[in-house]
């Protein structure tokens, strides 16, 4: 205003708020990562390690998993608004919670899969130098799940990525909370029209999401390399030690063995001649620790219910007096003309959502598998395609869907087909990534056996390749389908501009009963109906072919 | 003597060009014809590199091979290898995994069918034709894998640590059947490499046993072992070339 030259300084003001608003999802984003990894170890060591534990909370944790992010807006809303009064810290608590929603289920499984997956011979070495307790869980348990958590850690911060806009966003009906970020910027700048505004924050948000790749999850990378325990073969492994020699020695001084060596040192020096002495000394020293290591599941069972008991104490007031009653409801669903007609689109919409993922699903595989077997082809390459298809993923889809809607509405297929696509940014990565580590992983003796056997071409591919990676295929497969899922809630209803853009679907559904006519009840039925699909896909077919890939093409012989 | 294979001033290092690992030195190698060798040393002297660069899965960063006087430019059609992980495929059978060593040569499905059925006889492996991998012991497991190399009727066999992943008792009975073979002129290579940090088993073996030292690896001494065949393996004579050997490398 006083510049006088007629110049706007306008860019330079929205380039410090896009900043503002990057930095405040990112606080955000690395605030959910921490509570999801903590809730992560805590569920997936609870699970792995008890028969009981495992048998109550894997389903739930399946459950949990295929319910969309919409599906926790009541919750979040209802707990924090509730709770904290509407201040705007309930609200950014409640967006931590739904980037939580998207990021914590992958990183449990992953805790689960890798504590379930410690060798025996690791196990009996743990208990014959009698490591137990806490002191196993920083020796055995959590080392054996660093790789595992390290790559699924990175599929979860780009799931909160993809979610950010929707979890900045929280609407149900007419009421809306919105908070400064990056996601609510590019939906607010792109749904008005202002593409310029969100060429800039794209450019902010990929910048911001390379630079937490270079400086934090590629370190990470790197530093959970050396927690594989597979056996490798000798050329590996004088590479190996040759070149990691010093991260080895880092490792030792710092992490793993210090217990572990402290405790052989131990006994072999101490146990030979001052055996009686350092018996009853150790004895005396170890007693509290004992106890403590004893009692260990009392004690976490005691906490755990005083800390349920007193948070519960302290909100169920305010909960219910927030939370419509089941008489409402009742009203809610069955008097409504709107819910009620929208129920009854529950069975085309689902059926329709299938064959949207299926169609997703099988262009994903045209695309990814040729690809992923070339990249991992080349040697030399690897490095180089790996980072670009990351760039790639680390893109959240959900910021540039304008631009692929605008790109695609004309196409032949229409909006079904401009549906589709979105469906796949939800669901690519998953496979593509799954198959790269596949063929990747294929033994390196197995390698040189069909090169010394001189396997070329189509019989490469039948006789090794394909059986190679069926595991990661269809892991990759059920991870995919899962992301598929989830994505429906974006990729089928889109608000764009002043119109909204909308196909039959279970997800489109869902966005309504939130979004339009803020039903609790109907957005309920809805998650219910698609929980029970999804879980029953689950069993049924990905479960089932699973464990017939496994029991065949299982790598141990 | 033909030499079969030869490695002139052959040298392998890995990692980058700023701050290289030198794995194997300037050697200097040929294997003739019939003939044994045996390859031993300590670990990290580059004993199963020196057999893939035979083999031709990696190339040498300096020097050069040759194969009957041709140079190794690409995996060689007349070896046949044997791994120390057996490397045999999980999901195929026993006779599937035997028939891969017929890959690339112009036999029709129902002569390979019937070889793979004659080699897994030969090594003992009959009535377990359409058994898996994982259904089978150790000892077996590496019997599938010489079948394997031996269908094709290779010129020279590389043996990589071969006996090292089976108990001792496995492993006295198996080594005994590969001398069986080699023996018999009709079945047997023309040359066999084999690497082992078994000292005793090399010389028990082989007719020359070539000794390297590690990091870099270099060939330390070539030890000729004169002792006829069939050998005895408790006998003085060879416990004399067993204590020079293992001198060597301590």
């Amino acid at each position: 205003m006083f510049l006088g030259n007629g110049l706007p300084d306008a860019i330079y003001l929205e380039l410090w708020d896009i900043m503002f608003y990057t930095s405040r999802s990112l606080l955000r984003m690395f605030a959910a990562i921490v509570i999801s990894y903590a809730f992560g170890i805590f569920y997936g060591v609870a699970a792995a390690r008890s028969r009981r534990g495992e048998l109550i909370l894997m389903p739930i944790l399946d459950i949990l998993q295929s319910v969309p992010i919409l599906g926790f807006f009541p919750a979040a809303i209802f707990f924090f608004a509730a709770v904290f009064q509407e201040s705007w810290i309930g609200i950014e608590l409640a967006a931590v919670f739904l980037i939580f929603t998207s990021q914590a289920w992958n990183i449990a499984f992953a805790v689960y899969e890798s504590v379930s997956a410690i060798p025996l011979d690791l196990e009996e070495a743990a208990s014959s130098l009698h490591l137990k307790g806490l002191a196993k869980l920083r020796c055995l348990i959590l080392p054996a799940c660093i790789p595992k958590m390290v790559y699924n850690g990175m599929m979860s911060w780009a799931g909160g990525w993809y979610f950010l806009v929707a979890a900045e966003m929280i609407t149900l009906g007419s009421r809306t909370y919105s908070l400064p970020g990056i996601g609510r910027y590019l939906a607010e700048a792109t749904y008005s029209g202002n593409y310029q505004e969100t060429i800039w924050g794209l450019a902010s948000l990929i910048l911001t999401i390379l630079t937490i790749d270079l400086l934090f999850w590629r370190p990470l990378r790197g530093y959970a390399e050396l927690f594989r325990y597979e056996s490798v073969s000798a050329e590996q492994m004088t590479h190996h030690t040759l070149f990691h020699a010093s991260r080895f020695a880092w490792l030792k001084s710092r992490l793993v063995p210090t217990a572990l060596m402290g405790r052989v040192a131990h006994l072999s020096s101490l146990s030979t001649s001052l055996e009686p002495v350092a018996g009853s000394m150790r004895h005396v020293a170890r007693k509290p620790g004992e106890l403590l290591a004893k009692h260990s599941k009392l004690i976490i069972c005691i906490l755990t219910s005083v800390i349920v008991v007193a948070t519960l104490a302290s909100t169920v007031p305010q909960i219910l007096r927030h939370t419509p009653s089941l008489q409402a409801l009742y009203e809610e669903l069955f008097q409504s003309q709107d819910v009620a007609s929208e129920i009854g689109l529950i069975p085309a919409a689902l059926g329709s959502s299938i064959a949207r993922l299926f169609i997703a699903y099988l262009l994903s595989i045209a695309w990814t598998l040729p690809l992923a077997v070339r990249i991992a082809g080349s040697r030399k390459t690897f490095g180089a395609a790996v980072f670009a298809m990351q760039v790639l993923a680390s893109i959240p889809a959900t910021a540039v869907f304008p631009i692929i809607i605008l790109a695609t509405m004309k196409l032949p297929g229409g909006l079904q087909l401009t549906s589709i696509i979105l469906t796949m940014t939800g669901m690519q990565w998953y496979l593509l990534f799954n198959l790269l580590g596949g063929v990747r992983s294929i033994p390196s003796d197995l390698l040189e056996a069909s090169q010394t056997y001189r396997l070329k071409g189509f019989e490469k591919w039948r006789k090794l390749v394909i059986p190679a990676i069926l595991p990661s295929f269809i892991t990759g497969s059920i991870t995919a389908w899962g992301g598929g899922w989830n994505a429906l809630v974006v990729s089928e209803y889109i608000v764009f501009g002043r119109e909204t853009v909308a196909v039959l679907g279970i997800g489109a559904l869902l966005d309504k009963a939130a979004y339009n006519l803020g039903s609790v009840g109907l957005l309920f039925v809805n998650i219910a109906v698609m929980v029970v699909t999804i879980v029953t896909i689950n069993r049924l077919l990905w479960r089932r072919s699973y464990h017939l890939v496994l029991s065949k093409y299982r790598m141990d012989y | 003597m033909v030499p079969i294979i030869e490695l002139c001033n052959v040298t392998k290092t890995f990692g980058s060009s700023q701050r290289p690992a030198i794995v194997l030195d300037s050697i200097n190698l040929f294997v003739g014809e019939h003939e044994f060798v045996g390859i031993v040393g300590p670990s990290g002297s580059g004993k199963s590199t020196l057999l893939r660069l035979m083999m031709g899965l990696t190339k040498p960063t300096e020097g050069e091979i040759y194969y009957r006087g041709k140079k190794v430019q690409d995996v060689c059609a007349g070896m046949a290898m044997v791994f120390q992980t057996f490397a045999i495929f999980p999901w195929l059978t026993v006779v599937e995994n035997v028939e891969l060593g017929l890959q690339g040569k112009p036999f029709a499905e129902r002569e390979r069918r019937e070889r793979a059925l004659r080699t897994v006889e030969l090594m003992g492996l009959n009535g377990f034709e359409e058994a898996y991998p994982r259904e089978l012991s150790g000892g077996m497991k590496q019997r599938v894998g010489l079948a394997r190399a031996l269908i094709s009727d290779p010129e020279v066999l590389l043996m990589d640590e071969p006996f090292s992943s089976l108990d001792p008792l496995t492993a006295t009975h198996l080594r005994e059947e590969v001398l069986d073979l080699w023996s018999d002129l009709s079945v047997a290579p023309e040359a066999v490499v084999m690497v082992t940090h078994n000292v005793e088993e090399a010389v028990y073996m082989a007719d020359r046993v070539i000794v390297l030292t590690p990091r870099p690896g270099r060939i330390a001494r070539d030890v000729p072992v004169q002792i006829p065949r069939p050998r005895d393996p408790r006998s003085s004579d060879l416990y004399r070339v067993v204590d020079e050997i293992t001198g060597l490398i301590a």
